[in-house]
């Protein structure tokens, strides 16, 4: 394979100081919210990460983005190490880097027209004039299903839905490399996260965009990434294609959250009890030693305890890190 | 006994809002028979949540206009009562749990303070007696360690332990409807799982009657009875649940159930429901969800179809519903 991958991480850590005394302001410790992670994102695919509040999703995505510092470890972009970069080059990169927020009420400012909330990021990184301006602002809405006559008009006119079309759009308009959606649907609708879920879909397809999709909701996700990471107190615990998952999860964490889910089919939905979690997400600051899914895995053995499992590949593009695997 | 817990007839809420009258729910009839578990589903601004509010009268009254030709729970009508008699039955009769939990919690009181509460005033137990009672709802809620938990207060606590506190509490008095408005969306789903087989086995156990209020029809799947779906603040279905999930007879129903996520079969592409849901200020002559419908004929445009009962335990308002539903 020639292609240059467009995210390659290596060892990425994103740790937050947490001060406890007030007055002094010392930083009494660390949490790592992303925990030594790997992951390669490659042109053209949509990674989906998964997993519940806490296990460090969003500061992976925003990591990737550059929009928190990393503490420790690499990562190139487009084979290029930015880990460290600065300045005028990391303003430069931002055009190639997107991002989509999960709250399209928060997201867009309230004072700007739709027009000029997706004229903005032309106007910036662009030297078009304004009739170029104008024709790809009206292109992109047309292409985001919002209708013409939206442009004049300010965000407080419209529903969620037809915000996170605005805030896609904007996203998009650059034709950037590299777009992270935060949660997008969640704050939406049901039937809207479909609607917004299909227009990522054709985006994707009309502008050969690369995402990254954080989610909490891997029912979703299942039919719409090419490939899944799940995450657990800032760990990867498994990565595979989205059918290597489905047909064969292997972390009980994954088949957790998959047993989970809710089916709307009555007669199927009380059939896979089986798998549930006992307990709550343990504090990151503290994380368990071992395998940091020990203390909730109804498979735990006692060298879960001892030693962090390494994530292994278990054929085609699917790995997981887990004893049930390493010592089978 | 076996009078409806809950008789609803011909319920309409309308609030001032600045730019003009809201109307929140038009004209809904709804009972719930003892023991009877009914999911309420439609998506914000349906009036699903403004519905089982109205019961008893959580809404801000200067702003809120509730007309009803009955509104009765347990036999008794609500129609008319002081603020004092309806909350006599908050508690003993009906109960809520709401989906925010921090901010239906009091922060500045204990999480034992608040179970006890009800207890005291409902049942006048004495203190010590309130405080064994509630150390036993919170076993039963499963929180571990209740000794130490009735003292803590709420912001003590996780997201899905508040959800837990937030059921004994409802729990305490023993109603006899229970009302759940989205009790599990803030929460993660694997906690979600807990939050709902605890409410369904102590459902089962006491033999109370709950509502759920949700905009989730896959997590209905494994609750409810029967399910009622809303759009634009009316009932445009109400069906049991098995009808309901394997042949909905609205087209809405097919399009919100064909736009819910499928964890049993995740790959087979998903068509949405086009548009977006009406504007609550703007009453249509007829049916809301014709702009958006696939099946809609020139009539449903101008013509407000009535929910209208198709064979035993099924009604529908559609003029041209799908074949499959016809009973």
């Amino acid at each position: 394979m020639t292609a240059v991958s467009v995210i390659r991480a290596e060892g990425l850590t994103v740790e937050f100081g947490v001060r406890r005394l007030l007055i002094l302001g010392r930083k009494a410790g660390a949490v790592q919210a992303v925990s030594n992670v790997d992951l390669v994102v490659e042109r053209g695919e949509t990674l989906a990460v998964v997993g519940e509040s806490g296990c460090g999703k969003s500061t992976l995505g925003r990591a990737l983005l550059r929009s928190v510092p990393i503490t420790a470890g690499r990562l190139e972009f487009m084979g290029r190490d930015i880990t460290r970069l600065e300045g005028e080059p990391l303003r430069a990169l931002r055009r190639q880097f997107q991002m989509v927020f999960q709250d399209p009420y928060a997201s867009l400012n309230p004072k700007m027209k739709i027009f000029d909330t997706l004229a903005e990021p032309l106007r910036v990184h662009t030297t078009d004039n304004a009739a170029t301006i104008r024709d790809r602002v009206m292109e992109m809405m047309a292409a985001a299903g919002l209708a013409p006559d939206f442009a004049d008009r300010y965000p407080h006119a419209f529903s969620g839905g037809q915000r996170q079309r605005v805030a896609i759009a904007r996203a998009v308009i650059l034709r950037p490399d590299f777009v992270v959606a935060d949660e997008p649907l969640s704050a939406l609708d049901v039937s809207l996260q479909l609607q917004i879920l299909t227009l990522f879909r054709q985006l994707k397809a009309q502008f050969a965009l690369t995402y990254l999709f954080i989610s909490h909701d891997l029912a979703r996700v299942f039919g719409f990434a090419d490939r899944i990471a799940v995450m657990y107190l800032g760990k990867i615990v498994e990565i595979g294609t989205a059918r290597e998952i489905y047909a064969a999860p292997v972390h009980p964490y994954t088949r957790a959250l998959i047993a989970a889910a809710p089916s709307p089919d009555p007669a199927r939905s009380t059939a896979r009890d089986a798998l549930t979690l006992q307990g709550e997400l343990p504090s990151p600051v503290n994380p368990p030693k071992g395998c940091r899914f020990h203390t909730r895995c109804p498979m735990a053995m006692p060298v879960c305890a001892e030693v962090e499992p390494p994530m292994l590949g278990i054929g085609g593009r699917h790995a997981v890190a887990c004893h049930l695997v390493t010592r089978p | 006994m076996t009078g409806p817990v809950l008789e609803v007839q011909n319920l309409s809420v309308t609030f001032q809002g600045d730019s003009g009258p809201v109307h929140a729910v038009r004209d809904l009839s709804l009972s719930v028979a003892p023991g009877e578990v009914i999911g309420i589903v439609g998506e914000s601004g349906s009036g699903k949540s403004v519905t089982m509010m109205s019961v008893l009268r959580l809404l801000d009254t200067r702003r809120t206009e509730i007309t009803a030709g009955r509104l009765a729970v347990d036999g008794r009508s609500l129609l008319g009562l002081s603020g004092r008699a309806l909350q006599d039955m908050r508690g003993p009769v009906v109960s809520y749990i709401f989906q925010d939990p921090l901010t239906a919690l009091n922060p500045l009181l204990t999480v034992g303070r608040q179970i006890t509460e009800g207890l005291r005033r409902h049942r006048g137990l004495s203190r010590a007696e309130a405080r064994a009672w509630a150390m036993d709802l919170l076993r039963r809620v499963g929180i571990p360690a209740p000794e130490l938990r009735i003292n803590q207060l709420p912001h003590q606590m996780s997201g899905g332990m508040r959800q837990r506190v937030m059921i004994a509490i409802a729990l305490a008095c023993d109603p006899k409807l229970l009302i759940a408005d989205e009790p599990t969306t803030a929460l993660d789903v694997t906690v979600q799982a807990e939050i709902v087989r605890l409410v369904q086995s102590i459902q089962a156990e006491r033999g109370m009657a709950m509502v759920w209020v949700t905009h989730d029809l896959a997590l209905l799947a494994r609750l409810a009875d029967r399910v009622v779906v809303m759009y634009a603040g009316r009932i445009i279905e109400d069906a049991p649940a098995r009808t309901l999930y394997a042949a909905p007879g609205h087209p809405y129903t097919a399009g919100l159930l064909a736009s819910t996520s499928r964890i049993d079969d995740p790959f087979t592409e998903q068509a949405p429901i086009p548009g977006t849901p009406p504007d609550p200020r703007v009453i249509a002559p007829g049916c809301s969800f014709a702009p958006r419908c696939s099946r809609a004929l020139p009539r449903c445009l101008n013509e407000l179809p009535d929910l209208v009962a198709q064979g035993q335990d099924h009604r529908l308002a559609c003029f041209n519903p799908l074949p499959g539903a016809r009973t």
